[in-house]
């Protein structure tokens, strides 16, 4: 429906009526570009924690692994800077037997797609088992720079986590449009039709605007027109790699980059400056909870540790299906209880119902076990006619971890809508629906009772014969 | 020319390069081979020019096709000219077998030059099974692992060789040197 | 194979004119058999005219220009991967497969055949030839085929496709391999190119057993494994993965059947139109987006937003699928979500309580509450905030 009001109307549709993310008050925007076929270095990085303060390293060769190397330093500083500060403010959380450290914030970093985030992954990949000695020994900052960014592309895999937010994966959170899911993974073009110029149509404002890539993967004709610069400095440099020879011949290199980082960092924060301006929604409270533990964890086994298993034992594959999957529904549930656009779904799925409080019986009392207990009923008048069966649990959103209330009574009413009795499953309530006001029930429910464990150790049935490996350097032993 | 002299296979321009640097010490920019059989053909044809060497491309094939890229000396037997199914991996043997022996001559005699074979027959090496098994280059140990793997191979393409350079012996002059046309297909289907 | 007429090969000739031409490659038949149920798509390769090039030169160019570093890189892993005279690959075969020291014969189809449509002929003959040897588990029969040649018939039209390896084990099984340059690291490769080679290896493996059957063999001496060359790391050091492809061969086998008669579609086309007519350099942008539009009437296509990641006219076909309102500009989804709506328009009508036709009675009874819940979740929301 609302991807054919999108395309009558010329512009994208809201689908969300809040923000289901946080966007915190100092970000960090990221951008790379990359070489063709070269998947774990960066031609380009671009960078900045506000819209007019934009920083650009450029590795001038990136399949050189000194020019590219010596370009993501250049960046490891202020990252590392700025990545670790909020760890420093932090407080100790005790529950029962067990305490945590849980920090203020996070740092976030703010980037255009799942594609940077991809590289993200591949470069933490890349370096984050680096040799510290022999003769290709690397410098410990691009290690640690290494090692956080292959947690941060770890934990982008939480769903509804804050660490790192792709504007495109923002945009479409909130907004359908008519492009397909093929077109919208570019973040111009679904800009474009989200704010389209007065006047244009959504759909010829995003044909206009796909033209312009946002990396990191290079398209068109662009490679093509580095390739001489890169040849020529290549030339120049004469095989050499130290700063003081390198640098002077960057220029037309930097030339070519520079207004591709710009366009990507603009497009970043004018998509992130128009998100800001939308309510948060309540529960990311808690996810942003999640990930400030997550961090915190990280940071101190960062101090610690500092090493990583790459592929995971078969315990750590299994809870971690388990646990996206589970944090997945926790967060749909989240998003649909929050905000009531996104609950349309669920109501014509006839997993919700929807209507005027009628009547609210908050003294109900029933043989429970032999005893007289309280059972609250109310009734609710659905415009709507109610296809759930009796006898089914639905959850009230304004109280979605609470008790559940069972579907007891659907009688038909004039008009094509229904009336819907509805029992509280328990006695002790802190406060029910108000007759008159409207009210939602769904099946959603986000509380975490019926969450069960895990065995801490795996059966042993799926014990590996052996401890997985240590990562190994991914490196080539000839690199040259 | 030297090079192939002492490769004594059919070789491409990067082969022939990589070993006149490590057993002369001389750069050949192999792209320079682009045009040789052009230019190779040239002086064939040329009557003024009366050289009895040329640099001309290997046979391949059942066809008895002249081979881009796999370049051979006009004054080897037909047999050593040609390129049959065995004969990629024997023909990488029998160099390897010539590296081995030409650094177990140069050992001793220069350093340098030492040095360089030994890294060009450490990559030869590294597919013979047996081998490398010491992870050090060592040429009497190779050479035994080629001769083991020849062994097995050799027979077969031998008498391949000998049946083919046969039907070459029939062909022109001509042909015998710079390769056959490649023959018409009768569009006829279900042969 | 109901009808076997004869294609008219001039006439197909005349609609490609000086249209670019596509080199028959199995990565393009791979790329082309997701648009099997497109006709002009079908036209076009049949003609083999290479549609990514068509509508250079006016707007709707596509932005397929391939990086230079992808080719050189390409370039410089296969040879790598041949170096040594094959000693390389013959290597990874031995330790993979269990290839013995006598299985190394080798043939080479790239270097000594004219690179023509002839040579091309000549190495599919060559091709036949050893797969049949191979098939008989004949003593003579090579272990490694290097640029076989296979054919197929692309809706009635015959067609040849060069390829990468075919690797037998004496009296073994015969494997497909295919060289790709991406890095896989951990074992893992980037999905969508590993996929896209799987696709390629399989549509090969699918066109050997083909070959295999013609020849008299069985085709179950076709392995449904692919062998997949990548480089471990960062690196260009090669390692091998042998990865199953049966589901995919199924497809591929699935895919070209289901591409339509090319005769049918060239007597579809009215006179003096065609490629010819819409290529660089055959007029002005709008005589050539005309022809290009006048082919896509008279033939027809089928537009799906995937077109958009290979296929030179899916910006032209977007256009038209805009104007029309097609529900497929969202994608499949879509079309299931709007059973019975003919357009995006109709569907904004239906939902703002336009009366419904039968066949709509469904779509607009969703399409109608929907609208209904999403004007009062956006009150309440307003309320709220």
């Amino acid at each position: 429906m609302l991807a054919a009001r999108a395309h009558v109307q010329g512009r994208a549709q809201r689908s969300a009526s809040l923000r289901h993310r946080r966007l915190i008050e100092d970000p960090m925007a990221i951008v790379f570009w990359q070489l063709g076929a070269e998947l774990f270095s960066a031609a380009a990085i671009g960078y900045g924690r506000t819209p007019s303060d934009l920083t650009i390293e450029i590795a001038g060769d990136p399949r050189n692994r000194d020019l590219a190397f010596r370009a993501l330093l250049e960046f490891a500083g202020p990252f590392i800077e700025y990545f670790e500060a909020p760890a420093e403010d932090r407080e100790t959380i005790t529950k029962g037997n067990y305490s945590f450290d849980r920090s203020a914030s996070i740092p976030q970093l703010i980037v255009a797609n799942t594609g940077t985030i991809a590289m993200i992954g591949n470069l933490g990949r890349r370096l984050a088992y680096l040799s510290t000695d022999g003769p290709y020994a690397a410098d410990p900052q691009l290690i640690r720079l290494g090692q956080h960014f292959l947690f941060i592309a770890r934990h982008a895999l939480t769903p509804g986590q804050q660490l790192v937010v792709s504007m495109t994966d923002l945009t479409r959170e909130h907004w359908v449009t008519a492009l397909s899911e093929y077109e919208a993974a570019s973040l111009s073009a679904l800009d474009a039709y989200v704010q389209p110029p007065p006047g244009v149509h959504g759909f010829h404002a995003a044909t206009q605007a796909e033209a312009a890539p946002v990396g990191p993967q290079p398209e068109g004709e662009m490679d093509a027109e580095v390739e001489p610069l890169v040849d020529a400095f290549n030339e120049a440099r004469a095989k050499r790699t130290e700063p003081k020879v390198v640098l002077p011949l960057l220029g037309p290199i930097t030339e070519h980059y520079t207004p591709l980082v710009q366009h990507t960092f603009e497009l970043i924060w004018r998509v992130h400056e128009r998100e800001r301006a939308t309510p948060e929604a309540p529960s990311v409270q808690r996810r942003f909870d999640v990930d400030c533990d997550a961090y915190i964890r990280h940071i101190d086994w960062t101090n610690t540790v500092g090493r990583r298993r790459t592929r995971q034992t078969h315990r750590q594959a299994a809870m971690t299906v388990r646990e996206l999957e589970e944090a997945q529904s926790l967060l749909d549930a989240e998003e649909a209880t929050d905000d009531p656009v996104r609950m349309i779904g669920y109501l014509l799925d006839g997993k919700a119902l929807e209507g005027e409080v009628a009547r609210v019986d908050e003294n109900n009392r029933e043989v429970v076990n032999v005893r007289a207990v309280r059972r609250p009923l109310i009734a609710v008048s659905c415009e709507e006619p109610c296809r759930m069966p009796r006898g089914r649990t639905l959850y009230w959103t304004e109280q979605p971890q609470g008790k559940g209330w069972t579907v007891e009574e659907i009688t038909p009413a004039p008009g094509g809508g229904s009336t819907v009795t509805l029992k509280l499953l328990t006695g002790s309530f802190n406060a029910l629906p108000v007759v008159g006001e409207r009210a939602c029930f769904s099946i959603l429910h986000t509380g975490t009772h019926y969450r069960q464990k895990l065995p801490r150790d795996a059966p042993w049935t799926h014990t590996p014969a052996q401890a997985p490996e240590a990562p190994e350097n991914i490196e080539d032993s000839q690199a040259a | 020319m030297a090079s192939l002299n002492e490769l004594e296979v059919p070789s491409s321009p990067r082969e022939i390069a990589d070993y006149a640097l490590a057993r002369f010490g001389r750069t050949v920019d192999y792209r320079a081979f682009a045009s040789i059989r052009r230019d190779e053909r040239r002086a064939y044809d040329s009557k003024r020019t009366s050289r009895n060497v040329y640099i001309v491309p290997a046979l391949e094939g059942r066809w008895l096709l002249p081979a881009r890229g796999r370049f051979t000396l006009s004054e080897w037997p037909i047999e050593q000219r040609l390129i049959g199914p065995h004969s990629l991996r024997v023909d990488h043997l029998k160099v390897a077998i010539n590296i081995a022996g030409q650094l177990a001559w140069m050992t001793g005699r220069d350093a340098e030059r030492a040095d360089a074979l030994s890294h060009l027959l450490a990559n030869y090496a590294r597919s013979i099974p047996g081998a490398m098994d010491e992870g050090s280059t060592d040429p009497e140990r190779i050479t035994g692992a080629a001769r083991a793997e020849l062994e097995v191979l050799r027979g077969d393409d031998d008498q391949w060789r000998a049946q083919t350079a046969e039907r070459v012996a029939r062909l022109p002059a001509e042909e015998q040197l710079w390769g056959a046309a490649p023959p018409h297909l009768v569009e006829a289907q279900g042969e | 194979m109901t009808k076997k007429r004869g294609i008219d090969q001039g006439r197909l000739d005349a609609i490609r004119g000086k249209a670019q031409q596509r080199t028959p490659t199995v990565r393009a038949l791979a790329n082309f058999s997701g648009h099997t149920p497109c006709p002009t798509a079908t036209l076009a390769f049949a003609a083999e005219v290479d549609l990514d090039q068509l509508p250079n030169g006016t707007a709707y160019e596509m932005p397929f220009g391939a990086s230079p570093y992808h080719f050189s890189r390409g370039e410089s892993f296969e040879a790598l991967v041949k170096r040594d005279r094959y000693g390389l690959l013959l290597g990874l075969l031995r330790d993979q497969l269990g290839f013995a020291v006598s299985d190394a014969k080798v043939v080479d189809l790239r270097s000594a055949y004219p690179k023509n449509r002839e040579g091309l002929r000549l190495r599919a003959h060559e091709t036949r030839r050893l797969l049949a040897e191979i098939a008989r588990k004949d003593p003579d029969a090579v272990n490694l085929i290097d640029g076989a040649v296979l054919s197929t018939e692309i809706g009635g039209k015959p067609a040849y496709f060069e390829a990468d390896s075919l690797a037998a084990r004496f009296g073994g099984e015969l494997h497909v391999g295919e060289i790709k340059s991406f890095p896989v690291v951990d074992e893992r490769g980037d999905p969508e190119k590993v996929g896209a080679a799987l696709d390629q290896a399989s549509m090969y493996a699918h066109l050997t057993c083909a070959t295999v059957t013609e020849v008299g063999g069985n085709d179950a001496i076709v392995a449904r494994d692919a062998l997949l060359i990548t480089p471990k790391n960062v690196g260009l050091t090669p390692t091998m993965s042998i990865v199953p492809i049966a589901k995919r061969m199924a497809r591929a086998a699935r895919l070209l059947a289901a591409a339509p008669d090319v005769q049918d579609l060239i007597e579809q086309l009215p006179p003096r139109s065609g490629f010819a007519y819409a290529c660089e350099g055959a007029g002005e942008e709008a005589s050539r987006l005309e022809a290009i539009h006048t082919m896509l009437d008279a033939v027809g296509n089928h537009y799906t937003p995937d077109c958009l990641k290979d296929c030179g006219l899916a910006r032209i076909c977007r256009e038209r699928a805009f104007q029309a309102g097609a529900p497929m500009l969202v994608g499949t989804k879509a079309i299931r979500l709007l059973p019975g709506v003919i357009g995006l328009e109709r569907a904004e009508e239906l939902a703002s309580g336009a009366p419904a036709a039968a066949t709509e009675r469904a779509a607009a009874d969703q399409l109608a509450r929907a609208e209904r819940l999403y004007g009062r979740a956006l009150r309440a929301a307003g309320g709220n905030a």
